[in-house]
């Protein structure tokens, strides 16, 4: 134990390091599939048509965020998923439909999300249940909670809201603000000591708690991050579609998974940040987005998506070999 | 404490039978005790509610399910064993199925188009364990990935839609046929469980999978190829799940994408439940057919306690956290147990 610890690089180093392969490995691929994207289709230089991909890639972007705090610590998140339509389904049920006339519900519901979160580290933390299994077993319960509040699709959400989020006009549209806005919270993070906290104990966590980390209630916190960003991501969806549907959760379980990797965030922990997960997101959107301006068979987008997978990580494997075994 | 035998005088027959019972009794694993508990006590919950659940009709049934999640399992306990993890499952199931069903189609005889589909689902395993042990992309991410490439595959030959797919009467037998009292495909999987426990105790090959999983770099210093036992583990696993896709179709008399998406997190579950780390090198597959019996058990709850897919879910999930935590409590009591013997001696 104690020799890892001594061998492990500072987890300072790590987070201000220049860009790695891996990391130029993103950006090069993030900006040659958004030339391709433009390429096809020039329309997609539009304020409206980008402020409609970025609206279309914002749920799985905070899913991929919270994802990836998590995965900075080492972690994984499954329940995202059932967290993010818990808070899709309260959204429509208990805001008092379109009127909006129940809205001051809506902070209850963000907090609800962060309970949900805080409840998995719970579990990973006191029981000692690894993070995929814990968040497997509360996974099936948050999405258990959230068909009982609402079996089928439906509800509403208030519609001032709807059109709030909704709206692709404007100087700035606002989907780019909503992007922009957690950015600008991301970066401001990286500088607390939570954050940096988070990093070391994904890193090396026998190092963190020789200097003094509480490495359980980083943990905890991290979870309960995770757990908020996915309440917002229900938000958002049950804001732009008016209603809510309990289903619509499963398919981000993964995909989340999926936009941090090929964004660089190691699984291992401890390297990565927010900014190259939402890269990740982006870039699942565009090859979704290429596919259909070729118009190309379903499968194909499937396929590149795996395959794209399998190449960025691994070339990232072969470069950094940051794990031997 | 198991009886000490004088050396000077020989033990009867019986004698020797006793001892060696009494060893056995000692030797079995609590955590697999405590797992089939927990599927005995669901059950027990059940019948008092709904005293068919325990007549053989029912019983029957829910062993066919069973066996389905147990080949799923099967496949995930030897990955996870190993101190891997196999995400492909559903869609190698899946594929299995529907491969199945498109040989069907072309007019190829039932039984060589089965072993076909099965050494196709070996090879996609092969593909998993090139990502994840040569090319040494994290278990998690190259088996989510392959999964991805099986899908498209099947997308790309369009068969989502289940119209049409019929599947050959042999696969259908196979899943729903009887002999005696007893379903075929439960028979397979307690063959196949038996051969497996065998092999994870008895042979070379399982005790190095138990050494790679505990400690990969020690297993490696001491001779063994942690890169072939794992590879190894992927390809057995792809076997596993188009065997169990070939029974699921067979059950279901078609096939679709889609068909086994349960399996993906209810295979880790299963094996979890059954006290298998997720780290590797802890479990047996004992264990996780215990797992998979409370799952189905838990499944066939629903009609009986006239519950909402919502409150069974809540369920699963509650039954998952209290049988991981249990096994794992279990699992330190033995090995502390174990400890305090050896220290004594």
């Amino acid at each position: 134990m104690t020799v890892t610890a001594l061998r492990g690089k500072p987890a300072s180093v790590r987070i201000s390091s220049a860009p790695s392969i891996g990391t130029m490995v993103v950006m090069v691929l993030f900006v040659v599939l958004f030339a391709v994207a433009v390429a096809l289709q020039p329309s997609l230089l539009t304020r409206t048509q980008i402020a409609l991909t970025i609206q279309a890639s914002l749920p799985l972007i905070f899913l991929a965020a919270g994802q990836t705090i998590v995965m900075l610590t080492g972690g994984i998140d499954i329940s995202i998923g059932g967290i993010m339509v818990v808070a899709n389904v309260l959204c429509s049920t208990w805001l008092g439909g379109p009127s909006g006339s129940a809205m001051w519900h809506l902070p209850l519901i963000l907090l609800i999300g962060i309970a949900f979160g805080a409840f998995n580290g719970c579990v990973i933390v006191f029981a000692k249940i690894e993070p995929f299994i814990a968040t497997l077993a509360t996974w099936a319960i948050y999405d258990g909670i959230a068909l009982i509040l609402l079996p089928n699709p439906g509800g509403g959400t208030p519609s001032g809201l709807t059109s709030w989020a909704e709206s692709t006009g404007g100087i700035v549209p606002m989907p780019i603000l909503v992007l922009v806005g957690l950015l600008l919270v991301w970066w401001y993070a990286r500088s607390t000591g939570l954050v940096k906290r988070i990093y070391a104990i994904g890193s090396d966590p026998d190092r963190a708690r020789l200097s003094g980390v509480q490495v359980d209630r980083v943990k905890l916190a991290a979870y309960a991050i995770s757990g908020g960003l996915a309440a917002i991501a229900g938000i958002y969806v049950a804001f732009t579609t008016g209603t809510g549907d309990p289903t619509i959760g499963d398919g981000y379980i993964l995909l989340s998974v999926e936009a941090a990797v090929i964004g660089g965030v190691s699984l291992s922990g401890g390297y990565g940040g927010v900014g190259l997960a939402v890269m990740g997101a982006l870039i699942l959107t565009f090859i979704d987005d290429i596919a259909a301006a070729l118009l190309l068979a379903p499968w194909v987008s499937i396929a590149v998506t795996a395959g794209l997978l399998l190449t960025v990580v691994g070339i990232r494997a072969h470069f950094e070999r940051r794990e031997r075994i | 404490m198991a009886p000490q035998v004088e050396t000077q005088v020989r033990p009867t027959q019986a004698e020797r039978f006793r001892e060696e019972l009494w060893r056995w009794i000692a030797s079995v694993d609590q955590v697999v005790v405590g797992a089939f508990a927990l599927a005995g006590l669901l059950f027990v919950i059940a019948t008092i509610k709904a005293p068919y659940f325990a007549g053989w009709a029912n019983i029957r049934n829910l062993l066919v399910f069973a066996s389905f999640l147990g080949f799923a399992a099967l496949a995930e306990a030897l990955v996870v064993l190993a101190g891997g993890i196999d995400l492909s499952v559903p869609w190698v199931m899946a594929f299995g199925g529907i491969q199945l069903a498109q040989f069907h189609a072309q007019g190829w005889p039932a039984i060589p188009s089965m072993v076909v589909v099965v050494l196709l689902g070996l090879v996609i395993g092969a593909i998993n364990g090139v990502f994840a042990t040569v090319l040494r992309v994290s278990p998690l991410i190259a088996t989510l990935a392959v999964g991805g490439l099986v899908e498209a595959y099947l997308v790309k030959i369009g068969t989502l839609q289940s119209a049409g797919n019929t599947v050959p009467s042999e696969a259908v037998h196979l899943a729903r046929g009887v002999v005696g009292p007893l379903p075929i495909s439960a028979l397979i999987w307690l063959g196949t469980a038996i051969v497996v426990s065998l092999v994870l105790t008895r042979t070379v090959l399982g005790r190095r999978m138990y050494a790679v999983g505990t400690n990969p770099r020690a297993a490696r210093l001491s001779g063994i190829r942690v890169g072939r036992i794992r590879f190894f583990t992927y390809v057995i696993s792809g076997g596993c799940c188009a065997f169990a896709g070939i029974l699921l179709s067979g059950y279901i008399l078609t096939a679709y994408l889609g068909d086994a998406s349960d399996y993906l997190f209810g295979a880790v579950a299963a094996v979890a439940l059954g006290g298998a780390a997720l780290l590797g090198g802890q479990g047996s597959y004992w264990g996780a057919v215990a797992g998979c019996c409370t799952l189905t058990v838990l499944t066939g709850l629903l009609p009986v306690l006239g519950l909402s897919a919502g409150s069974l879910k809540i369920g699963y999930g509650i039954v998952i956290l209290v049988g991981v935590y249990m096994a794992r409590s279990l699992h330190k009591i033995r090995r502390r147990r174990r400890v305090q013997e050896e220290l004594a001696q």
